[in-house]
């Protein structure tokens, strides 16, 4: 060691550039403020943290986009907040809940239950798997509706699964948005009749728009070629 | 919980270390404002969790991290820029206070030494830590710290010192 001696003697002389005024003035101002000063503020501060854009008119899906993200930081500081026994209590998401409902001046605040993230899985089908979408409301309608429901013959449907979106899961691969085919309530056929044969009546396998009733110019062609026939 | 700015002991402690600070942070980031935040960010760090300041090992390795980590959020950028501005690599403005030509090679030297042998020797000499601070510092064992130490003055010989 004794060799590098006059070279230390030589390095020690180098002096390291002094801090500058600015560097400790932003230091007395970062220590100013209370430990959590970022989370403390409202969405309004972080976009303008000198106050100069609080009377402009913003966008609405701005001021959403804000408010969420000082919610999600409000929970973080709550459950922080807490002691790891209290965290485990039963009590904790309920303390959470009421901080996630802030109200501020001039700031609408979705509630958290309109946009809830649901799985993808629920209602992706065969014509759905393009259209993919993490938030989606979920839907109050009587197709997704939660009821049981007796039918004619006595057996018990079973509940609707909570989608969010109308378009129902169906297996067949004819026709798969069965939800909204109005299949009962207009009685549409989408099989040929088979019991034509029965019957005598030949439809060609076509499509009958109602079954119910047979189709009268159905018949009127039949009689018109026999006619014609003889 | 709550180290204010009106206790004005941190302002002794910063104007005593600072200097050293900012030539360690140095060795990571470019230019002297990123060594400035990166000090100022560790600093705060520092000081909001009440350590003690006898614990300076512990306010290295902070600054180390925190340079650490603005390399790695920032790397893309410091790249093209770069490779933007290549010939300005070399008015890259200097770390001491230099007075004469042999201070300049001096300077020079260190800045040409590994990155592991250069991080010790700025602790070692103008931080004036002791190998134990270092090695708890940077995570790695006295003798580490201490044949680092001793190739970084060889190595400052062979290139400084013509033999």
């Amino acid at each position: 060691m004794t060799d590098f001696s006059e070279l230390e003697e030589q390095l020690r002389k180098l002096r390291p550039l002094a801090a500058s005024e600015d560097l400790i003035a932003r230091v007395e101002h970062a220590l100013g403020r209370p430990a959590n000063y970022r989370k403390r503020r409202s969405p309004r501060q972080i976009a303008a943290p000198d106050g100069s854009g609080c009377g402009v008119s913003w966008n609405r899906l701005t001021e959403f986009r804000l408010a969420s993200v000082w919610r999600q930081r409000l929970h973080f500081c709550c459950l922080h907040a807490l002691s790891w026994k209290a965290r485990n209590k039963g009590s904790v998401r309920l303390l959470c809940m009421r901080q996630y409902q802030p109200f501020h001046r001039g700031i609408v605040i979705v509630p958290q239950s309109l946009f809830p993230q649901i799985s993808p899985r629920s209602f992706t089908t065969l014509g759905t798997k393009d259209c993919f979408s993490h938030l989606a409301p979920i839907s109050r309608c009587g197709v997704c509706a939660r009821k049981n429901a007796r039918l004619c013959d006595g057996a018990i449907r079973r509940q609707a699964l909570r989608c969010a979106s109308r378009i129902r899961v169906r297996k067949s691969l004819s026709f798969q948005f069965r939800a909204n085919d109005l299949f009962a309530a207009q009685n549409y056929e989408k099989k040929p009749d088979h019991s034509y044969r029965r019957r005598g009546v030949h439809f060609g396998h076509r499509i009958c728009a109602n079954a119910a009733k047979p189709s009268k110019s159905a018949c009127s062609a039949r009689s018109t070629r026999s006619s014609r026939s003889t | 919980m709550e180290n204010v700015a009106t206790d004005e002991e941190w302002r002794v402690c910063f104007s005593q270390l600072a200097p050293g600070l900012l030539l360690f942070a140095r060795q990571w980031v470019r230019s002297p404002a990123d060594a400035e935040d990166v000090v100022q960010e560790a600093f705060v760090r520092f000081w909001r969790r009440n350590h003690s300041m006898g614990n300076r090992a512990l306010l290295y390795a902070t600054v180390r991290s925190i340079a650490l980590d603005f390399v790695r959020r920032d790397g893309r950028r410091a790249r093209r820029e770069s490779n933007a501005s290549s010939e300005m690599e070399q008015s890259v403005q200097p770390k001491f206070a230099i007075e004469d030509e042999s201070e300049e090679l001096l300077a020079a030297a260190v800045d040409g030494l590994l990155p592991e042998q250069r991080e010790v020797l700025v602790m070692k000499l103008w931080n004036e830590l002791t190998f134990a601070e270092i090695a708890n510092a940077l995570c790695i064992s006295q003798n580490t710290a201490a044949s680092r130490y001793r190739y970084a003055l060889g190595a400052l010989k062979k290139s400084f010192i013509p033999q």
